[in-house]
């Protein structure tokens, strides 16, 4: 098993091979958000910032004038805590740029609650033109990062990645659609839609319940894919959505307007119930803060119930 | 124009007046050309005075400079690269464009370019701490395409900066960051000329150029800090239109 963070960072490997466009800046944390390997094998085109974010952002924006892929990398906090500098240079300026932010959600543990990016979906989703991303699993990871490391960008990408090892769910043959969520599991008494490396707890969870479950992996939060939360808020209606992140502005939220624009339905979200954290053991947290699959199947069958 | 419109920076602009029209004179800055000389102006709130000299190389025309600061105009109140094609950088949050500098003129070097990419920051600006991390990085890339301009006309929104927060021997903190640091007047042709001549010519460290300027220059009664955003009434936008001519 590995994390989304080391299927990025192989990726980047592989498409940097064929791709002398691809740059990565760095802010000093190459070694976890795997970039470490790309520093080694295409030391000219990896830049070294130093422990200084904004500045990293605002030389992506500059470099992306130039037909430059600008990859830039941190910890989620760390890069979405600049809020100003991504709203003003990267997505009012529209510079087509990837700001990956790892260690997202409470994997990093007993680190504790500075080094989790917790709010970072929801401060993201609020910049226009912004797209945010994240994948579930490392072959989604993969193609994903294939897909728009090979594609001409428009406009500022927020990739959002996890630190643990995940599950893998899908296999070779699965393909990227962009802007698409994906149907993991079909069932018509609850539709849970998800995003991240929750996936895997969340399918846990439903394998042996008496609930038919739908489970729907979104991948793209913005832009978000009304058509599948519509087709299965139709089809279940009652609806779940779960994250590793504060329910507020995350996919719960997106869900939310979804749903009370087109087809008010029944919605409980389950993520960081607006609270900060603290320092743990990463398993001990998520049971606590309600995300093992122990506690999401309680959670479903105190919702159906 | 900002008279007109009732909005608008007219200090900060006129202390401009010469660097820009040196800039617009010596290096291709209208250019569509990918890899031709870039200026980004991180004080974004000087905008008008790249609107006038646009307006003078009949790159925007009346009509547009009309309809500064009005919804619809490309003309906004702070430079979008998006809407007015001269702009290089989208700026008017200060402390960023430094950093967007420094982007462009690795961009430059790496595609072989010998064009540089001047920046213009304003001294109170320079209070914003994304400008230091800036100035400690540049000289690790070797940029010596890039120019910086400091406008130092002593005074901010609240009056002055030595008042709000001096910045104090500011020569000894760029030299230590290891910078070229070069002072002119920002309003003498003669030194501004050799000073970003010295900058270029330079083989291997950015260059800084502290520009001791007025607000407001050119007209007497503008050089007060209390002009960093006021508008002129219509007594003192004639008195000012004739102390300029």
């Amino acid at each position: 098993m590995i994390a989304t963070r080391d299927a990025f960072g192989n990726q980047l490997i592989e498409s940097a091979k064929s791709n002398d466009k691809i740059l990565v800046l760095s802010a000093d944390l190459s070694k976890a958000t795997k970039t470490e390997k790309f520093s080694k094998e295409f030391p000219e085109r990896f830049f070294e910032i130093g422990i200084a974010e904004s500045n990293m952002i605002g030389i992506g924006s500059g470099l992306s004038e130039y037909g430059f892929k600008v990859i830039m990398t941190s910890f989620a906090s760390f890069l979405t805590g600049k809020y100003d500098v991504i709203r003003v240079s990267l997505a009012y300026s529209n510079a087509p740029v990837i700001l990956v932010g790892t260690h997202a959600g409470l994997a990093i543990g007993k680190d504790g609650v500075t080094q989790m990016g917790l709010e970072d979906i929801s401060l993201m989703r609020s910049l226009p033109n912004m797209q945010v991303m994240q994948p579930a699993t490392p072959i989604e990871t993969e193609k994903m990062v294939k897909y728009i490391l090979d594609s001409d960008l428009q406009t500022p990408i927020y990739l959002r990645l996890g630190r643990q090892p995940v599950e893998e769910i899908f296999d070779e043959n699965y393909a990227f659609v962009p802007n698409k969520g994906v149907v993991c599991r079909d069932g018509d008494d609850l539709a849970i839609f998800v995003t991240g490396c929750l996936l895997d707890q969340v399918l846990e969870a439903v394998k042996n319940s008496k609930k038919n479950c739908a489970v729907i992996n979104i991948h793209t939060i913005k832009p978000i894919d009304r058509d599948i939360i519509l087709k299965f808020s139709k089809q279940c209606n009652k609806v779940m959505t779960i994250e590793d992140h504060s329910i507020v502005g995350g996919l719960g939220s997106t869900v939310s307007e979804v749903l009370s624009d087109e087809n008010p339905t029944l919605l409980k979200r389950i993520g960081l119930n607006d609270v900060f954290p603290e320092s743990g053991v990463p398993s001990e947290l998520w049971e606590k803060y309600g995300l093992s699959s122990n506690k999401i199947k309680e959670s479903i069958l105190e919702f159906l119930d | 124009m900002v008279y007109e419109k009732r909005s608008g920076h007219i200090g900060g602009s006129f202390s401009l007046a010469e660097i820009i029209a040196y800039l617009y004179s010596n290096f291709d800055l209208t250019s569509d050309k990918k890899y031709s000389p870039k200026l980004i102006l991180s004080k974004g709130h000087a905008v008008p005075i790249l609107y006038a000299v646009l307006f003078e190389l009949g790159l925007i025309t009346n009509e547009e400079i009309s309809l500064f600061r009005e919804i619809n105009s490309p003309l906004q109140g702070h430079p979008d690269k998006n809407k007015l094609k001269f702009m290089h950088a989208t700026t008017g949050s200060l402390g960023q464009g430094l950093s967007i500098s420094i982007g462009h003129a690795l961009g430059l070097k790496m595609n072989s370019s010998s064009n540089p990419c001047f920046c213009i920051v304003g001294d109170g600006e320079i209070q914003e701490g994304q400008i230091w991390e800036a100035f400690m990085l540049a000289p690790k890339f070797k940029l010596n395409n890039l120019i910086v301009f400091i406008d130092y006309n002593g005074s901010q929104n609240d009056g002055f900066v030595k008042n709000t927060l001096d910045l104090e021997p500011i020569t000894e903190k760029i030299l230590a960051f290891n910078w070229n640091v070069i002072s002119i007047s920002g309003h003498d042709m003669d030194e501004i000329d050799a000073a970003v001549k010295t900058g270029l010519n330079n083989k291997d460290k950015p260059t800084c150029i502290l520009m001791k300027t007025q607000k407001g220059r050119g007209v007497s009664f503008l050089e007060d800090p209390v002009w960093h955003a006021k508008v002129p009434n219509e007594e003192e936008y004639l008195k000012a239109i004739e102390e300029l001519k």
